[in-house]
């Protein structure tokens, strides 16, 4: 595992035993056998898991937005009991997470809303955060004027403006087409590189967990819990051509595809 | 390598996200569908309007005399004196009941449709009011409002509340669990909640119940003053026909069904401007 020197301010997230089930009918039905993960600040973490192993699951219960039927979160050593501050999540549907009576201004300020800073100075801060993100003129522009990587830039804007010290992402990248994929992805290590966060990072796709993550977490089908937990052997900077050719990077590939694979059955 | 799609660069380009760009032939469709359009909206209208004129034309009934003469009586009867007295106070207490049904309707909507728990509860009270036919309702509010213009734009209110109330409900509730996560996330407080989350999310269904209210506004202000009033369209007409001026009678049911029109395009205006984000979201041509 690669350990580049992180800003101290990115805060750490540790499960103890995170696991749950929820109710269908009245009965429970088993969607995440306890986990127990420490992710240190500053790590960037890459979560992958055949469909139904309960990645989304995992990651609400992170985000504070899920109750686990076991065991605790804790982020920066508290214990998790709703959103905590400092926290910021992705969602894969970025056409639902954006609303569309807001311009891209106003979407991006839902964050700082309640952080007591004036119109002004929060009025600098959204210009930045789209800055940041590459996307200078659109500030006026309603979501739904947008193509989908924009939209998910917006997204991405908005969890970085409170500048949050954790940064969960559900699949962020599943519904946009192959280039706009590398581009958010290279975006995505870029703000890791740039401010001081830890990232958890869910994903289907295994090239993209190895090409992001310094280490990868595989969960296998319910009530399998994690199936994996491997670091990637690869050089801080990535880029999409040399990266994805060297053979750490196809061998680490080969092997979670196997993993994955036995997820799959069982 | 994907796990569950397995999409490659070339399915993956084609199944981009949607282009901001509309296509060339748009603008002309959307040319052809507005004349269209224009033509069903002001055709239907005045082709109903030219029947009745033709159909009546030779009619010698008392109570049904040829259009010409109604459209004859409208100017005499209509006078500005008489629209001062009576056109205007009708529209006073029609748009103040229709004010009151929106603000309690929108405000219990919220609050019902926020809270399952309440809604189980109050479901059958609900059911209950909403089964008593308005004008029933008229002579139970004149006995504890007495005949004033409070008892009218209460009976207005009462009347409309329904589509608002309903329409609120199903509105707050269809709001999308993942929009609800998001502001979660924000750490938003009730009202900020309330105002950049639930409002605009129910609005299109709120505006929705809104604009059912406002017609039903119009009916329920001519009821109410069909009983006890000293002045107001609803009691014009009644007079009217109590005093067999059958055209004028007529007259004032023209003018109601002009008012109607006039009302809803005034609702649709406003909805537009207010509702702008929605329309340009959905492509939603009305
Ligand atoms: N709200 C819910 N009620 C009942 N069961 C649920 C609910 N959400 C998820 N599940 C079940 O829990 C399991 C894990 O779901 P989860 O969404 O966490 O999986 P996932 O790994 O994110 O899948 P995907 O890759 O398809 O997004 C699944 O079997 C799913 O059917
Ligand atoms: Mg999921």
């Amino acid at each position: 595992m690669s350990a580049e020197p992180r800003p101290p301010t990115a805060s750490g997230l540790s499960l103890d035993g995170v696991g749950h089930d929820y109710l269908r009918d009245g009965r429970p039905v088993p969607a995440l056998a306890p986990v127990s993960l420490d992710i240190p600040a500053g790590q960037f973490a890459c979560v992958i898991g055949p469909s139904g192993s309960g990645k989304t699951t995992l990651v609400r219960a992170m985000a504070g937005l899920l109750r686990p039927s076991r065991g605790t979160v804790r982020v920066g050593g508290a214990p998790v009991t709703g959103p905590p501050t400092g926290l910021a999540m992705v969602h894969q549907e970025y056409g639902r997470s954006l609303f569309p009576w807001k311009t891209v201004r106003d979407n991006v300020d839902l964050a700082l809303l309640n952080s007591g800073r004036g119109q002004r100075d929060r009025r600098a801060a959204v210009t930045e955060a789209l800055h940041l993100v590459g996307l200078p003129d659109v500030e006026r522009a309603y979501p739904w004027q947008l193509s989908g990587g924009m939209q998910q830039r917006v997204a991405i804007a908005r969890a970085v403006v409170a500048q949050p010290r954790i940064l969960l992402m559900d699949e962020p990248f599943a519904a946009v087409d192959a280039q706009t994929r590398a581009d958010l992805e290279d975006l995505v290590r870029d703000l890791w590189h740039r401010l001081p966060l830890t990232v958890v990072f869910v994903t289907h796709d295994i090239d993209e967990s190895v090409y992001l993550g310094q280490r990868v977490v595989v969960l296998g089908r319910p009530p399998a819990g994690v199936r994996a937990d491997v670091p990637v052997p690869l050089p801080d900077r990535r880029d999409q051509v040399t990266t994805r050719a060297a053979v750490e990077f196809t061998d680490l590939r080969a092997e979670l595809y196997g993993q994955i694979a036995a997820a799959k059955l069982g | 390598m994907v796990i569950r799609e397995l999409p490659s660069a070339a399915t993956d380009l084609t199944e981009g996200p949607a282009s901001d760009a509309p296509p060339r032939t748009v603008g002309r469709r959307r040319l052809r569908r507005a004349v269209v359009g224009t033509a069903l909206f002001a055709g239907l209208p005045a082709a109903l309007f030219a029947l009745w004129w033709a159909l009546s034309a030779g009619s010698t009934s008392f109570f049904f005399p040829p259009l010409s003469r109604i459209v004859d009586t409208f100017g005499t009867t209509w006078t500005p004196t008489r629209i001062g007295q009576d056109v205007l106070p009708s529209l006073v207490r029609l748009l103040a009941g229709f004010a009151l049904a929106g603000v309690v309707g929108i405000a219990l909507g919220v609050l019902i449709g926020s809270v399952p728990r309440l809604a189980w509860a109050l479901g059958p009270t609900l059911a209950f009011l909403r089964a008593v036919p308005p004008p029933l309702l008229v002579p139970a509010i004149m006995l504890v409002l007495g005949i004033g213009d409070g008892m009218r734009i209460t009976v207005v209110a009462v009347g409309c509340v329904w589509p608002v109330l309903l329409n609120t409900v199903d509105g707050v509730r269809s709001i999308d669990p993942l929009a609800r996560d998001t502001v979660a996330g924000l750490h938003l407080s009730a009202v900020q909640r309330l105002r950049h989350l639930v409002l605009p999310a129910a609005g299109p269904r709120i505006a929705a119940g809104l604009e059912q209210a406002l017609s039903l506004a119009l009916v329920m202000v001519v009821i109410s003053e069909m009983f006890a009033a000293r002045d107001g369209l609803g009691r014009s007409i009644l007079v009217f026909s109590q005093t067999f001026a059958i055209p004028a009678m007529w007259s004032g049911i023209l003018l109601l069904g002009v008012l109607g029109i006039l009302l809803a395009f005034g609702f649709r205006a406003v909805q537009r401007w207010a509702l702008a984000w929605w329309f340009g979201a959905t492509g939603a041509v009305r």
